[in-house]
């Protein structure tokens, strides 16, 4: 069905090619995975099935790309629209129509068909995608999962032959991805032919029949599944998640969270003091041990288990715990309620929550619970109808960001809006120079960031024209370059390789132990269980749990100290 | 920090304006446009300004949409009245205000005196008013009108299908970009500079452009395959779901407003000609008496 020989790319103004002697077949009814990271030409490829490239795109192609009998060079793109469906990563920027059936109608109105055949086409399509109820809609009234099978139905429409996707999941919550997949599944089974790119390999790896991954350009592996999952030693040296890992569901999390607590409390329990090498072990030991002292005064009165110390948001203080509460406290906030206009619902519904120095907290939940908006109301960008929020035990329901410029710092899910300088040393360093730090200090801050996050061969580059995870930690090295108390992060791992994530995550885990702490947004909940201390989860407004280590986790820590 | 949700959506339809055909719509901005470039008179200017404010109550605008036409018809009208009043070089002139006197030291040689002045802010303020008459107006006009029906009617009056997308993709996409401008504000408050400080505004509006503008770019590049992939402009016609049919009251407006937008430039040509004694008819007398005024 589809078929490419020795194909090659170069993209104009480059001298290196994006694709090289890329050679593959593909059946009907196939179901292939395209994986690798950032970078190594998956979309590139994807865009020479429908016709991208070589008819929009410039730049030049050789060898050859035959889809259902079509050569893709001399065939237009009237015959490969009607064959190839292609479906990108942002519903966003895809859909632009106001109406649901507007724009699932678009690609048969295009196609000149009649006005009958077109309205069967919408309900055939709508109806594939399970969203018949939602004809009348408004697009912008629709959650990220029915936006993107909304772009599904409109490229359905067409009827095409084949599908191909490029990463449908990145910006969609695990309820959203879930739906999309039904979909697929449902597609293959009757017959449709689908490629798909995906990072979030362990979601998709039970759906496909055959994975290529690639790197710079060449396909390194095409194999069928059952062999290609084995190959752990290749996805580990790509960077990419091994297709087998356990995927993790909200019920995992608490047991994860535990377990990895516990694991650091056995390496503390069963090492020489000499033993302890690394700065995170003995810092963690040396909080145990103050903690410990703080709660144990001698006489046995105040026996809090040390996790309670460490985690500590206990709800039984007497009154002396209470200050020494609230000076660790970084941010807090009481009850707050907030709704975006008088007509909508309230996004936040008496929510209260206090963070911790040193501590890193994740925020789950499904798209529209208002874990964003939670979020701004950290960072004094939105202000609560009711309640408040205090920053380091000061109020700032009357400041603003500006003046909690040094105090708090927000990485937006989409980064690229913080990135305005020439050069990436200029955007790093932009923050401290507004707020007169003084140079010597500046350049030691900035330096050590951009060798911590990897990016220190970047300096002179322009942030814009970087790729989209090296932009992801300019933008938070701009931010951390500020040297804030409380980092907020609105989703960091949306769309980025595992390595880009360690990188970012791991480096915030260190920062946290300088007392920094850190809040972040995930749909990632093997990120949230590989570095939150504690997860909030979020629903409809509300924190409905907050997860925990368990007792196993208190039970160790107490054998350290006895 | 503007969301988008607050200005994305259209005002629902139960009234007048939002009803209207939107050729009659496209057609009453188009005259508008003639009308405001027409007339010279700051009154009558002034009066064209309101007639689409007063509508706004009338179509449901919502709080957040008046403070972003405030924002825009403000920062327009104070830009071009204080520009205009500085820099008028014709005569007569008469000094309004006086910032800085030519006998002063230095900076009064320097520049030769620094004045505002009374002609240069009426010429700034008609100016003004025309530029703040279409932003209302347009505004007004995106706001009560879905972009499937403002595309569907440019292409009834003969615009081409490729200009009439490009459009409407404009209108569609306008309220995402102001949300990132917002979002972009209020980063640069984060890393501790004030955009609205003196000083910094030069700064601040270059510091907004570029991301804004390298969204807007990767934006576009992703509908631009996104609609390529379905099939755009594949065949030179293509099919369209709904049709437009004028009412009664379309016709009746139409009618009015053409009238009175051809009327006004054919006024202000008869007096024109009158004063360059080129054509004098004597029956015509009241004619030229309206045209002074305007």
């Amino acid at each position: 069905m589809i078929t490419a020989r020795d194909l090659t790319f170069t993209y104009s103004g480059r001298n290196l090619p994006s694709l090289t002697g890329i050679n593959f077949t593909i059946k009907k009814g196939e179901f292939v995975l395209l994986t690798g990271p950032t970078g190594c030409g998956k979309s590139t490829l994807l865009r020479t099935l429908n016709g991208l490239i070589p008819h929009e795109s410039g730049g030049c192609m050789e060898g050859s790309v035959n889809v259902c009998g079509l050569d893709t060079k001399k065939s237009s793109m009237r015959e490969l629209t009607r064959t190839v469906g292609m479906v990108f990563q942002s519903p966003e920027d895809q859909l632009f129509s106001t109406l649901v059936e507007d724009e699932i109608a678009f690609g048969p109105e295009n196609l000149c068909l009649s006005k009958e055949e077109i309205e069967t086409r919408i309900d055939r399509s709508l109806a594939l995608v399970n969203m018949h109820s939602l004809r009348d809609r408004t697009t912008s009234t629709l959650s990220g999962g029915e936006k993107q099978r909304i772009a599904i139905a409109s490229v359905l429409a067409m009827q095409p032959q084949i599908l191909v996707l490029d990463e449908p999941l990145s910006q969609l919550d695990p309820q959203g991805a879930n739906s999309i997949l039904a979909v697929l599944r449902t597609l293959n089974e009757n017959g449709m032919t689908i490629m798909i790119i995906e990072h979030r390999l362990p979601d998709v790896i039970h759906l496909v029949s055959r994975v290529m991954v690639m790197n710079e350009g060449k396909i390194l592996l095409d194999r069928p599944r059952e062999d290609a999952v084995r190959q752990t030693a290749l996805f580990d040296e790509l960077g990419l998640i091994p297709p087998l890992s356990q995927r993790l569901t909200l019920a995992d999390l608490q047991g994860k969270l535990s377990a990895r607590k516990n694991k650091s409390c056995r390496a503390l329990q069963h090492c020489e003091p000499d033993a302890i090498t690394t700065s995170r072990e003995q810092m963690a030991l040396q909080r145990a041990i103050l903690c410990q002292m703080s709660y144990h005064d001698g006489n046995g009165r105040g026996t809090k288990t040390v996790p309670d110390a460490l985690c500590a948001d206990s709800r039984e203080q007497d009154d002396a715990d209470s200050r020494e509460q609230d000076e660790s406290v970084s941010v807090a906030a009481e009850d707050l309620w907030f709704r975006y206009s008088k007509k909508s619902d309230y996004s936040l519904k008496g929510v209260s929550v206090k963070i911790r120095r040193g501590e890193m907290v994740a925020i789950v939940g499904n798209n529209g619970a208002g874990k964003s908006t939670l979020l701004l109301h950290l960072a004094a960008i939105l202000k609560p109808e009711k309640g408040k929020v205090m920053v380091s035990g000061n109020g700032h329901c009357r400041l603003d960001p500006y003046r909690l410029a040094g105090k708090v710092g927000t990485l937006f899910q989409n980064p690229d809006l913080l990135l305005f300088s020439s050069t990436v040393r200029q955007e790093v360093e932009f923050g401290p120079k507004a707020l007169s730090f003084p140079p010597e200090l500046m350049n030691k801050i900035v330096s050590n960031i951009l060798k911590s996050l990897n990016i220190t061969h970047l300096s002179e580059d322009i942030p814009q024209g970087l790729s989209k995870g090296q932009r992801l930690r300019v933008a938070a090295a701009s931010i951390l370059s500020l040297r804030p108390e409380l980092v907020l992060l609105d989703e960091p791992t949306c769309g980025q390789d595992r390595v880009h994530i360690q990188g970012l995550m791991g480096y915030l885990r260190e920062l946290t132990d300088t007392g920094l702490s850190a809040v972040f947004i995930t749909h990632h909940m093997e990120t949230a269980a590989e570095y939150a201390d504690r997860i909030l989860v979020m629903d409809e407004g509300r924190i409905s749990s907050e997860i925990r280590p368990s007792y196993e986790y208190e039970k160790a820590q107490i054998e350290i100290f006895n | 920090m503007i969301q988008t949700r607050d200005i994305v959506e259209t005002s629902e339809g139960s009234l007048l304006i939002c009803r209207l055909d939107p050729r009659t719509k496209l057609i009453i901005l188009l005259c508008l446009a003639v009308m405001v470039i027409s007339i010279d008179n700051p009154t009558f200017l002034l009066t064209l300004f309101l007639i689409p404010l007063l509508l706004y109550p009338l179509a449901g605008i919502s709080a957040v949409k008046y403070k972003i036409v405030a924002i825009l018809i403000l920062v327009g009208l104070w830009g071009t009245i204080f520009s205009q009043a500085l820099f008028y070089q014709e005569w007569p002139r008469t000094v309004m205000v006086t910032l800085i006197p030519q006998q002063l030291f230095f900076l009064g040689k320097l520049t030769g005196g620094l004045y505002l002045y009374r002609e240069g802010f009426v010429y700034g303020l008609i100016q003004g008013l025309r530029f703040s008459t279409m932003t209302a107006a347009g505004l007004l006009l995106c706001w009560t009108t879905e972009p499937r029906d403002i595309l569907l009617g440019l292409v009834r009056m003969g615009v081409p299908y490729e200009l009439s997308f490009m459009l409407v993709c404009a209108i569609r996409f306008l309220p995402i970009l102001m949300a990132e401008v917002s979002t972009v504000i209020e980063v640069q408050k984060m890393k501790g500079f004030h955009p609205l400080k003196i000083g910094h505004l030069t700064s601040a509006g270059l510091n907004t452009l570029t991301p804004v503008l390298a969204n807007s770019i990767r934006r576009a590049a992703v509908l631009a395959d996104s609609v390529e992939s379905r099939a755009f402009r594949a065949y030179p016609g293509r099919t369209y779901r709904s049709e437009l049919h004028y009412r009664a009251v379309d016709l009746v407006l139409i009618g009015l407003i053409v009238s009175v937008a051809s009327g006004i430039p054919a006024v202000k040509i008869l007096c024109g000609l009158y004063q360059r004694q080129i054509v004098y008819l004597p029956g015509l007398r009241w004619l030229y008496e309206i045209g002074r005024y305007l």
